[in-house]
């Protein structure tokens, strides 16, 4: 069994490697994969709806006689990440709280 | 698979969404695969399939772009539904059972609307009526006057509340009908 993150917290989790540092499609995906069970696939319309919102803005860079794009957090993104933070301290608290409740402390 | 046979296909399946829309997704897996091949071997047949991008993208573009939702009557829900049934050959004779009695149910709550609406709408007249009468007979009878009075408002009173059942009726009825009609064939389909 793999829990699944989807939604919101997916939402923070690409925010929050582009914190870090503005990245192309290929980077962000990999090193997301790397910690979580999630496929590419599932990660393009996250960018894309982050997109829409305008957490992140987009800025082609050319190599090897090609554009590549990079994704940059915006502010309304570095926001939307710090409320997920908040946000995700306390769900997580109410979840600890009723599973380390039960019989397997 | 090569890189352009991926994404020709991803573009098949993408059919029927705003071409901006397919365009950005094609730009992305491009970009995407062009990198991933510098970066690994097989690229694309680690990628997964172009419809299993396409199944992702189009289930984000059917949730950020809803349908408009149908009309909260249920005059509308009950007509799709009863469209659907017909639509579908095997469905037809549990649909002429259902339609039929939907079809009485329906006739039955007009009756009550139409019964419920005239007696409203006779007892506010006659309320009206009667209270043009009262200053005619003021002065000669006082008390009559009075009790006209009292039975011009108590009538119409009637008469509003009939009407008002009426109309409870009717958006209650169409609501339970259609409700009827739709559980029916869904316990058949299910």
């Amino acid at each position: 069994m793999s829990i699944q993150v989807a939604g919101v917290l997916l939402d923070g989790c690409v925010l929050s490697f582009l914190s870090r540092g503005d990245t192309y499609g290929y980077i962000l995906t990999r090193d997301i994969k790397e910690k979580l069970d999630v496929s590419e696939s599932t990660l393009y319309p996250v960018m894309r709806r982050l997109q829409t919102d305008e957490c992140l803005s987009v800025y082609d860079v050319a190599y090897n006689g090609r554009n590549r794009r990079y994704y940059k957090i915006t502010q309304r993104g570095l926001s939307r990440l710090r409320e997920c933070v908040s946000e995700w301290q306390i769900y997580k608290q109410k979840i600890d709280s009723i599973l380390h409740g039960g019989v397997f402390q | 698979m090569t890189k352009a046979e991926y994404l020709s296909q991803l573009e098949q399946k993408l059919r029927g969404l705003p071409q901006n829309e397919i365009n950005d997704a094609l730009d992305y897996y491009d970009g995407y695969l062009s990198d991933a091949q510098e970066y690994e071997d097989g690229a694309i047949e680690n990628l997964g399939s172009p419809a299993e991008a396409a199944a992702q993208i189009l289930a984000d573009y059917v949730v950020k772009n809803p349908r408009p939702a149908s009309r909260k009557s249920g005059i509308g829900t009950m007509w799709s539904i009863i469209l659907a049934v017909w639509a579908v050959p095997v469905g037809l004779p549990i649909a002429i059972a259902v339609v039929s009695v939907a079809f009485s149910l329906l006739i039955v709550m007009l009756s009550l609307i139409v019964t419920f609406g005239a007696t409203g709408a006779a007892l506010i007249l006659a309320g009206i009526v009667y209270l043009i009468t009262v200053p005619f007979i003021a002065a000669s009878h006082f008390a009559s006057a009075v009790l006209f009075t009292g039975v011009a408002f108590f009538a119409a009173g009637v008469g509003i509340w009939l009407l008002k059942a009426a109309s409870v009726i009717s958006n209650v009825g169409f609501g339970f009908i259609s409700r009827f009609v739709g559980k029916r064939i869904l316990k058949r389909r299910s």
